[in-house]
């Protein structure tokens, strides 16, 4: 279970901007959706999860045991991340594109294999494209797969619908519904594995175990789904 | 028994006699033949059917249940078979949970992270290292390489080193130029050549996703910006070198001077350059590197005219004179460790927060 207890993110400025308050959560194993409004804070609480902003106050419990102390390398070995925009103004291919973010991770050769992960996401017919020339759809779907160079326990997606078209999004929810599979059955590694996606509107649903509402920066309701699928 | 068919059942015609003569007895309405007939059958395949079993709702239950898992272990099946690598997963007990218990929770309270060191490996740091150069755009290669030679070729037709051959067009003998060109201008170009490089490097990292990207690497931001800017610099450093020592073979124009003074008071000004504009790169932005050059390489030059003051842009004739090339490459080691030891984190107070990190998405 990840747990966050009392967490604050405030965002400097004329006025300050308080995007999280006093968020206390326990996310269990399995798919989790973060539902609200715009500027209702998805984002940040998707982005503390992630490690890419460090809160004001509170504190973020994840549960993996080495994770002890936050050690960045062996957390975010764990974490694929896909953020809300699209990049803009890089003049790697597709294919160029995800060996350079496999080198940047680090990623020991031949533990991830880029053809395939081009062909799951049925990026075949762009992977000489540069990414600049990408279709917003091409792109999201871009996006998915760099996500999973490594084999995310805590997979975060921040808006993945987001101009995929079905077959991208068929896609989508059957990587989804395995974690969601997983969590069910107990076919897990050590410490579960989560996917957790914010989405304004209701296309993950039916994969969803969990809907977290947030409202100003608050949790409103938690829904957590026990049928089985 | 009159009326039975051999077989321990008595026909539908004795009982339906019977049940006529009883009727008549006591006055009731005598049924028709044909429906006493097909209670006779119903009754003889009752007495002949398996019993009803106890279980039975529980039993399918369980069958509807292990019939859904199959077909759900069939979709999964079917999905990993699509997916680009195989996970080993290994298979635990699902522990009984109680809210806020259960598996063991790993709870770090923010704050003095900024204090925690991923642990080294120099075998991922090669890995980033070949990932950036590998990946490096060959046309900024181009114009770094570009500036160098094109700033050489100007600084000696200024000083004029030698006389125009006739024999090329407007008497600009453009090998000659670069062969008897003095790599001592170089010390004059590292301002350049050392901004464009750190500027470059921050180039993909200005809070766009690319850079949320690149953040999730293992490696610090600091360290990787750390090793950008190093392969960015590949270029005037190795013909800086390279041509250093052709010129030591050569004999022009450094006769009289050992090989390591001559890379020490070539390179010290690039190294300073980078070092000091990445530092204050990663604290204040590119706007940062850029002022804070230009305020530096402003200094060394007003010091370059001035007599009796350590000049860092004058390539020494003497060991005795590289005074403030050797300061120049200690304050380079001492900012490059510092680089390297950052963390982009920021601490409770809320200080060092590096940008394209805790930007608003």
């Amino acid at each position: 279970m990840i747990i966050l207890e009392d967490v604050n993110v405030t965002y400097p400025g004329r006025p300050a901007i308080q995007a999280l308050r006093g968020v206390n959560l326990k996310i269990p194993p399995g798919v989790t959706l973060v539902k609200g409004r715009s500027g209702a804070g998805k984002s940040t609480l998707l982005r503390v999860l992630a490690t890419l902003i460090i809160p004001d106050s509170g504190k973020v419990g994840y549960p993996w045991d080495d994770a002890w102390s936050w050690d960045r390398r062996s957390l975010r070995a764990r974490i694929g991340y896909v953020p809300e925009k699209g990049v803009a103004g890089i003049s790697l291919t597709v294919e160029d594109s995800l060996h350079y973010l496999a080198g940047t991770r680090a990623l020991p050769p031949g533990t991830v294999q880029i053809s395939r992960l081009v062909q799951r996401w049925q990026l075949d017919a762009f992977k000489h494209e540069k990414l600049d020339r990408l279709s917003a759809g091409e792109m999201r779907r871009w996006l998915l797969a760099q996500s999973q160079l490594v084999e995310p326990d805590l997979w975060i997606l921040d808006e993945p619908c987001k101009d995929l078209d079905i077959s991208g999004l068929s896609i989508l929810k059957a990587e989804l519904m395995e974690y969601s599979w997983k969590s069910r059955h107990g076919e897990w590694r050590m410490g579960g594995r989560y996917a957790i996606a914010s989405c304004h509107d209701d296309r993950l649903d039916d994969v969803a175990d969990t809907v977290i509402y947030l409202e100003q920066g608050s949790p409103s309701a938690i829904l957590c789904s026990s049928a089985p699928r | 028994m009159a009326g039975d068919d051999g077989l321990g059942l008595r026909s539908h015609r004795s009982i339906y006699e019977e049940i006529c003569q009883g009727a008549r007895l006591d006055g009731e309405k005598v049924p028709s033949e044909n429906r006493v007939e097909a209670v006779v059958d119903l009754l003889s395949e009752v007495e002949t059917a398996c019993p009803v079993p106890t279980n039975l709702v529980s039993s399918l239950i369980c069958a509807l249940e292990e019939a859904q898992t199959k077909a759900d272990r069939r979709t999964h099946e079917v999905v990993r078979a699509s997916s680009a690598h195989v996970m080993e997963m290994t298979s635990i007990d699902i522990p009984q949970q109680t809210a806020g218990e259960g598996l063991q929770e790993t709870v770090v309270e923010t704050g003095y992270r900024d204090s925690i060191r991923p642990s080294i490996e120099t075998g991922s740091l090669l890995r980033v290292v070949w990932a950036e150069a590998r990946f490096m755009p060959l046309t900024f290669v181009l114009v770094e390489s570009l500036v160098l030679i094109a700033g050489l070729l100007v600084n000696r037709y200024v000083t004029g080193f030698s006389r125009p051959d006739a024999s090329w067009p407007f008497g600009l003998n453009i090998w000659s130029y670069v062969m008897t060109a003095s790599l001592d201008a170089s010390t004059l170009l590292a301002p350049l050549l050392g901004l464009m490089a750190v500027m470059f490097s921050l180039a993909s990292s200005n809070g766009s996703s690319w850079a949320d990207l690149e953040e999730m690497s293992v490696w610090p931001r600091s360290v990787r910006l750390l090793v950008r800017t190093l392969v960015t610099s590949l270029v005037p450093l190795l013909g800086t070198v390279g041509l250093s020592i052709v010129d030591v073979v050569s004999g022009y124009p450094v006769t009289g001077r050992s090989v390591l003074l001559l890379l020490v008071a070539r390179t010290a000004p690039l190294f300073l350059t980078v070092s000091w504009a990445l530092f204050w790169a990663l604290r204040f932005g590119w706007i940062g590197a850029m002022t804070s050059t230009s305020v530096l390489w402003l200094a060394q030059f007003a010091a370059a005219s001035g007599r009796g003051i350590p000049r860092l842009l004058i390539v020494p004739k003497t060991p005795g004179e590289a005074a403030s090339q050797y300061v120049a490459i200690g304050i380079s080691l001492g900012l490059l460790a510092w680089i390297a030891g950052r963390q982009p984190y920021r601490s409770r107070t809320g200080g060092g927060l590096m940008k394209g990190i805790g930007g608003r998405p």
